[in-house]
């Protein structure tokens, strides 16, 4: 599969009486989207706002960040199974929206997490920081349930950065890469002395606020499959998830999946990259044993000599890593493991909640128990009343000053496990 | 008629027996009320690790755990509930000794040690809390029952 994505530099997001992209201005009319978000009744009211590099603002709770998008060439739409039909995405081109965001932020649960500080300190953790963030806050209708809120703000995002995508359509790009798989024969051929490399990634999927979706599908109810990573870049995995905003997935990180990249960068020269493994990190114990068995045999019958796995969350999908992690090093394909690590605040604990010895090549993206304090700042989108409440806090967490003590935890994606934050070891 | 009655009451007692196969061990009094006129529930009158210690217990005598105790990104130090599904105990040997399950032995203990590991623990007073905290729990707990019941 070949795609092509054309990138648009966005350099400043300004409200204005017309939506449009004009040299790199991203102009916003709030109303033209009020409608995209209004159209679920279920949703009462939205308000927007903008957040800048630099500025001295606090976005929180997060739930979702997204890149807005369009496909303009190929087969499908972004978003598949959401904002367009499921065709096969992932081919053609696709115009993408650099150095900005659609945030959608906002109580949804009385513990949810995620802070985007702008500046200071807990701006180095977050990669969003460095971002132009179009902040969409939405209201629920009175006695909406938890799970009906948190869908119907989720697919709002999708509809609204599907809009913003669209003000792309028949703009020149500032830049185009090209992202190009092949068919299995086709590269074993063109490349015989390359090493097979796949990428799996375990998708976080157990429940309310902790679940992923394919093409539309709920991702704990699939059996580990292959495609293309050229898919996810045109949204066709994307997060429905925000408990443990340090090291969840937003559907940003699935666009520009870092994993994804470097194994691209290195495609033809050192590598051949064949494909992405998508597997799932359900409850039931039985359903870990037949993902990771499945994902093992994939591994196995598509001749991989190595590949990068990568998980999602805390605790439980620890299993899931070591499982996967054991079963493809026992059908002898080299195994990489990319996570984060919750080693208590001095970093003295075992970091993970399970381990073994075929886990022997690991990438840490940071001790999410690490603690900092985040200066109080001017203005805050979203809202401060649950701070305390959120893992990473505790009833200290906001002090007197208004400044916030707080464990990494807290801030987005601050311990990436596909490796998007600034944090590592050697 | 007489053989829709009988169909059902085969397909109710077959789908109890099904049910009846494993135990849902929950102090979530929401997920409680949920199965307990479709599933075994037992309830723990405590806190989360309250439920951790119950488990083990029964894992050492014999009970086999269904799911992974460490469920859900929600730590162990900030929600006060958890809900687990065990399978009574099938894994006595042939001199009357309980062997537990090595494998519900090793992530029961990894789970207690973890939820330690949260040294801060924070008292939740809002009803409003308590119940997104129960909610949260339901779903994950029904995502395994799913999983269990199909």
């Amino acid at each position: 599969m070949r795609l092509e994505i054309g990138k648009i530099n966005i350099t400043d997001i300004r409200f204005a009486e017309e939506s449009k992209i004009e040299n790199g201005v991203l102009y916003v009319n709030a109303e033209d989207l009020k409608p995209v978000v209004l159209e679920d009744e279920k949703i009462k009211d939205v308000c927007f706002d903008i957040a800048k590099p630099g500025e001295s603002v606090r976005i929180t709770p997060v739930k979702d960040v997204i890149e807005p998008r369009v496909k303009v060439e190929g087969k499908g739409g972004v978003f598949p199974g959401w904002v367009s039909k499921v065709d096969t995405v992932g081919s053609g081109k696709t115009l993408a929206l650099k150095g900005m965001a659609l945030v959608t932020a906002g109580k949804i649960v009385g513990f949810q997490e995620g802070v985007i500080d702008m500046t200071g300190p807990g701006a180095a953790y977050t990669p969003f920081s460095k971002t132009l963030n179009l902040v969409m806050v939405c209201e629920p209708v009175e006695n909406l349930k938890q799970h009906d809120y948190e869908a119907a703000v989720r697919k709002a995002g999708f509809r609204v950065a599907a809009k913003i995508g669209e003000l792309a359509r028949g703009i020149e790009p500032d830049d185009t890469v090209v992202y190009e798989t092949l068919g299995i024969k086709e590269g074993i051929e063109k490349y015989p002395d390359l090493p097979r490399v796949g990428y799996v990634a375990m998708l976080q999927t157990q429940g309310l606020l902790h679940d992923t979706y394919v093409y539309g599908v709920d991702a704990k109810k699939i059996i580990p499959t292959i495609i293309s990573p050229t898919e996810a870049m045109d949204g066709a995995i994307v997060s429905g998830n925000c408990v443990s905003a340090c090291d969840k997935n937003p559907t940003y990180i699935h666009q520009n999946n870092p994993v994804v990249e470097d194994l691209f960068a290195q495609h033809g020269k050192t590598i051949n990259f064949v494909c992405e493994i998508i597997t799932n990190e359900n409850v039931y114990l039985a359903d870990k044993e037949r993902s990771s068995n499945m994902t093992a045999k994939l591994c196995r019958m598509l001749d991989l000599d190595g590949i990068i796995l990568t998980q999602e969350g805390f605790g439980n999908p620890d299993t899931d890593l070591i499982m996967n992690c054991k079963k493809i090093e026992a059908e002898g394909v080299k195994t990489v493991i990319v996570t984060d690590e919750y080693a208590g605040r001095d970093g003295m604990s075992q970091s993970l909640a399970d381990a073994d010895v075929a886990a022997d090549a690991v990438v840490t993206g940071g001790n999410a128990n690490e603690v900092i304090i985040l200066p109080k700042l001017d203005k805050v989108i979203g809202t401060l009343d649950y701070i305390n409440k959120i893992a990473g806090a505790s009833d200290k967490t906001l002090r007197e000053d208004g400044s916030l003590e707080v464990e990494l935890q807290v801030i987005t994606a601050s311990t990436n496990e596909m490796g998007f934050g600034t944090l590592s070891a050697r | 008629m007489l053989f829709v009655f009988l169909a059902r009451s085969i397909l109710s007692f077959y789908r109890k027996q099904l049910s009846m196969k494993y135990f849902i061990l929950t102090n979530n009094s929401l997920a409680a009320e949920e199965f307990a006129q479709t599933h075994d529930v037992r309830f723990v009158n405590g806190g989360l690790e309250d439920v951790f210690i119950r488990a083990r217990d029964l894992i050492h005598e014999g009970a086999i755990l269904l799911v992974h105790p460490l469920y859900g990104s929600v730590k162990p130090n900030e929600t006060p509930f958890r809900s687990l599904l065990l399978r009574e105990g099938t894994t006595g040997s042939n001199d009357g000794c309980i062997k537990p399950d090595p494998e519900s032995v090793r992530l029961i203990g990894n789970a207690i040690s973890t939820s330690r590991k949260f040294i801060v623990k924070k008292e939740i007073t809002d009803p409003r809390l308590i119940q997104d905290f129960q909610v949260v729990d339901l779903s994950l707990l029904k995502s395994a029952v799913e999983s269990a019941d199909r």
